[in-house]
């Protein structure tokens, strides 16, 4: 019987690969119900809550849109999402965690009737750094930020702004009024993810929620195929 | 950044757990990774999750590092600033 | 970023390879972390140390290979770690080009005994 013997084995592993399997799986079934997924994340202020009721208001004929509704503190609820046009709505307790998970969506997800959603908005905690390493099942990533919060974000929290497949910049009717240079602010973007498209808009005058809408939706043409847009009851 | 919390387990139901923080708060959380916790035990919890039970000594040891920690990370912010 | 939890799940996989090979004892392992995971050495070493007891994987190694974010100039053809105030080349000023170095976040590999 020869005695012990040592051996290095190359394991190659992400230490997140239970949620990664998780999302994987939540990505699939929602493709495959044609349902375009979009995780919000932003820092606390930035007006995660005014976006996705703005963005309810502007597809409320042209898209059937569902939300999950992560962010206990967000003065998002229920009645008020569903009031802006929402199809459905599921408030997800995440138990005191600072970002949502690939198991929590999966969760929610069985709360909801994908067959009839066309969209579905994914209001993730305040946080501009956890959300980026865990994902849930999404098809796009959307970081939004205040011009009000800075011009230095993306260099603050490169990660959020280097893995986001959209950025919306809020409040931009208070770029003249705040310390917001925009040059260095879109500069850093570059910088970490050429090409990624920004809206700047303002939740409060309405300003530039039309394009972004307009966008998202052809976003969800594209993944459409199975099920594009039906005409909305 | 994200720390741990530190909490006493105030009671079971199923999978859950009621416990007390330090800070004094009760909040529900999840107990799946340590089904054997019993009330009154020291635990930590992250991301909602009982990770592990600690020893009453363990927890001033673990106060010290997490102050250890905030304070490098304030040297980190000023030298960013 | 979550370092206990990780930390916690990081042992439970490995538990699962070291029983998958056979293993008696798990003597090292290597992890690569990136600068841009946001994870602190410091606390993935505390919580190593406090979780391991009683598990294959008390007493071993924990090798934190840490990578680091990195920039590139295109007029100067040269790499540089951002300062952290901006993504500027510190030669020529131009507004440089993040790489995906620094986000590595994985075990990759164990040193066992079976």
């Amino acid at each position: 019987m020869s005695g012990p013997t040592v051996k290095i084995v190359n394991i190659v592993e992400s230490l997140l690969i239970n949620n990664d399997l998780a999302a994987g799986r939540n990505q699939r079934r929602l493709a495959e119900a044609g349902v375009l997924t979009i995780n919000v994340m932003a820092a606390p202020g930035a007006g995660k809550t005014s976006l996705i009721v703005r963005t309810l208001e502007a597809l409320r004929d042209q898209a059937r849109v569902g939300v999950i509704e992560g962010d206990i503190a967000g003065s998002v609820d229920t009645e008020r999402v569903l009031a802006a046009g929402a199809r459905d709505a599921v408030q997800i307790n995440t138990g005191g965690n600072c970002h949502l998970e690939a198991n929590m969506v999966d969760r929610a997800l069985t709360e909801l009737d994908l067959s009839q959603l066309d969209l579905l908005l994914l209001e993730n905690v305040g946080n501009l750094v956890c959300p980026t390493h865990w994902a849930l099942g999404e098809h796009l990533k959307l970081c939004l930020v205040g011009a009000a919060e800075g011009d230095d974000k993306p260099v603050k929290y490169p990660e959020m702004f280097a893995v986001s497949d959209v950025i919306v910049l809020n409040k931009i009717d208070l770029i003249d009024h705040v310390d917001f240079n925009r040059e260095f602010f879109l500069e850093s973007v570059r910088a970490l993810n050429p090409g990624v498209p920004v809206f700047e808009v303002s939740c409060r005058t309405g300003a530039g929620i039309a394009e972004w809408a307009a966008w998202l939706l052809a976003q969800r043409a594209a993944l459409g195929g199975a099920a594009a847009t039906t005409e909305v009851a | 950044m994200c720390l741990p919390l530190i909490a006493t387990v105030q009671s079971i139901e199923g999978g859950l757990a009621n416990v007390r923080l330090l800070e004094g708060e009760e909040v529900r959380v999840n107990a799946g990774l340590q089904p054997d916790v019993t009330v009154g035990e020291y635990v930590l919890l992250d991301r909602g999750l009982i990770i592990e039970v600690i020893a009453p000594e363990q927890v001033a040891q673990m106060l010290e590092f997490f102050t250890e920690l905030t304070e490098l990370w304030s040297k980190e912010d000023a030298a960013h600033a | 970023m979550h370092e206990l939890s990780v930390m916690a799940y990081m042992l439970e996989r490995v538990e699962g390879h070291a029983e998958r090979l056979g293993a008696t004892k798990v003597i090292a392992i290597n992890l690569v972390v990136g600068e841009r995971s946001s994870f602190v050495d410091d606390s993935l070493l505390f919580y190593f140390e406090m979780l391991t007891p009683g598990t294959r994987a008390e007493g071993a190694l924990l090798n934190l290979r840490r990578t680091l974010m990195r920039c590139h100039c295109p007029p100067c053809d040269t790499d540089f770690h951002p300062t952290g105030a901006d993504f500027r080349c510190p030669r020529c000023d131009t507004v440089g080009q993040v790489t995906d170095d620094g986000t590595e976040l994985l075990i990759e590999s164990l040193e066992v005994v079976t």
